[in-house]
């Protein structure tokens, strides 16, 4: 299917690794030329290498704290130098912290007793602030263009918090990102802006990994363990691959789906069970 | 309907003064020992000064001020911090709140937010709403962690149509005896504006 996104010009925050690494490279095979920002320079230019190696002259870097509403606006600088007006962002910042020796300091897993009430804002700043000033931050291009896609990578316990984690931050930040999504999707409609939001199940990422290694050592089981029981838990009973969520990522950025808009679409294999 | 609230002691915090004192003249009717605190940054305070004065609290309900027309789009970084910073407050008030009742084995948090929650109205409250869906989703996580305590965390969701007196009865229903094993819920008083079937 040709998705017409040749020339099209994409951000992609969390670039470097991941789901957002495998979303810049489905968008670099379907021609369209591609921002990574992330925090970290090294890995940034990693995933560039190899993405300029199979697709050549489409991918820049532009290292970036994606919280920081400035740095936000020198990304969208970067792109317009190097490619043009931009016409897709993707949102793709993680939130709080599992692993420090490879995503830095802030506040770690906790649950509704545990975690201190000052969290809720660092997690506010990770994953809502950071969406929303990519998407303000881009909106200019693409209102001009009267064509835009953006995206955010959120995470089903937007919809269905779940139980048996202690992710009460996630639980309490990432609706409020859904629900962002929904209204900017309303707001922005009438410039030919569509604004999505794809709600992440148990996909086989690095943090994930991490994750996994965290919850082995809380529960004191093996890490297969934890990887077994939570995939019984999947009725497809397997992870996801970063791939997958990418290429729905690469359809809602298409031209094909220019009347989707304001939805918030799992990729989980069937574990969200809400209607 | 008895709702088992004699003696109870419930605060409530809010800035809109008709909200406050609406849920504060239906729980004195049934019976409860109120106090009110108009700032959400005061609001762990006066929990903490409840259990000085009864002894114990009972239940803590905060109602968002409903603002309409304030579109997420429009909104600057300094709105939506300023918003969010109720979701703080309200956090640190339940929790003054939540070793006593999980204690005692009984308690009842509720929150009265905007209807925009679950579907979009014409002169939404969007920046309130973001308030309001992080509380939604703290609520699931509250009750993952205490309802085994007794202690129940439902929503209100109101609009600007919706009477305070109107409010404020589905509140104490929710603070109510009987309404132990609704948990993480929300109850829509919108005449039936909201075009959403669940």
């Amino acid at each position: 299917m040709k998705l017409g996104l040749e020339g099209r010009v994409a951000i992609i925050s969390g670039g470097s690794r991941g789901i957002g690494r495998a979303i810049a490279t489905a968008l670099a095979a379907e021609g369209a030329n591609v921002v990574l920002a992330a925090r970290q320079q090294r890995p940034l230019e990693d995933a560039a290498a190899e993405i300029d190696a199979q697709y050549p002259g489409q991918v820049e870097t532009a290292s970036a704290d994606m919280c920081d509403v400035d740095a936000v606006r020198n990304v969208v600088a970067v792109a317009n130098k190097r490619f043009g007006p931009v016409g897709i962002a993707v949102s793709n910042v993680i939130g709080h912290v599992i692993d420090s020796s490879k995503e830095g300091e802030g506040p770690g897993a906790g649950t509704f007793t545990t975690i201190r009430p000052v969290d809720y804002r660092d997690e506010f700043t990770r994953l809502l602030v950071s969406a929303w000033a990519l998407a303000d931050a881009a909106r200019t291009d693409m209102r001009q263009q009267r064509w835009g896609r953006i995206l955010n990578i959120g995470s089903g316990v937007a919809r269905e918090p779940t139980k048996d984690l202690p992710h009460v931050l996630p639980n309490v930040v990432r609706p409020a990102v859904a629900g962002l999504y929904r209204m900017l999707a309303r707001s922005l409609a009438p410039d030919g802006i569509t604004v999505n939001n794809l709600l992440t199940g148990a996909i086989l990422t690095e943090r994930n990994r991490s994750y996994w290694e965290w919850l082995a050592q809380e529960r004191r089981q093996p890490v297969e363990e934890v990887r077994r029981s939570m995939t019984d838990g999947i009725p497809a009973r397997r992870m996801g691959e970063p791939e997958e969520m990418a290429a729905l990522a690469t359809f809602l950025v298409s031209e094909q789906a220019g009347h989707i808009t304001g939805q918030s679409i799992p990729v989980d294999g069937g574990i969200n069970r809400h209607l | 309907m008895d709702l088992g609230l004699q003696d109870r002691v419930v605060v409530l915090a809010g800035p809109d003064a008709p909200d406050r004192t609406a849920g504060a003249e239906a729980l004195s009717a049934e019976g409860c020992r109120v106090s009110t605190v108009a700032d959400f940054g005061d609001a762990a305070a006066e929990v903490q000064r409840a259990v000085r004065d009864h002894g114990r609290v009972d239940a803590v309900v905060v109602y968002l001020p409903l603002r309409p027309d304030q579109p997420a789009v429009a909104a600057t970084i300094e709105d939506l911090y300023a918003t969010w910073s109720w979701v703080e407050q309200i956090a640190a008030a339940f929790r003054a709140a939540v070793p006593g009742m999980a204690e005692r084995g009984w308690g009842r948090l509720v929150t009265v937010i905007t209807g925009d929650v679950k579907a979009l109205g014409e002169h939404a409250d969007e920046v309130g709403a973001l308030a309001g869906l992080g509380l939604l989703g703290m609520h699931k996580a509250a009750v993952a962690d205490v309802a085994r305590f007794g202690i129940s965390a439902n929503a209100v969701l109101r609009d600007a149509a919706s009477a305070p007196a109107e409010v404020a009865a589905t509140v104490a229903f929710l603070v109510s005896e009987p309404a132990g094993y609704l948990q993480g819920v929300t109850m829509s008083l919108d005449g039936a504006r909201s075009p959403v079937m669940f």
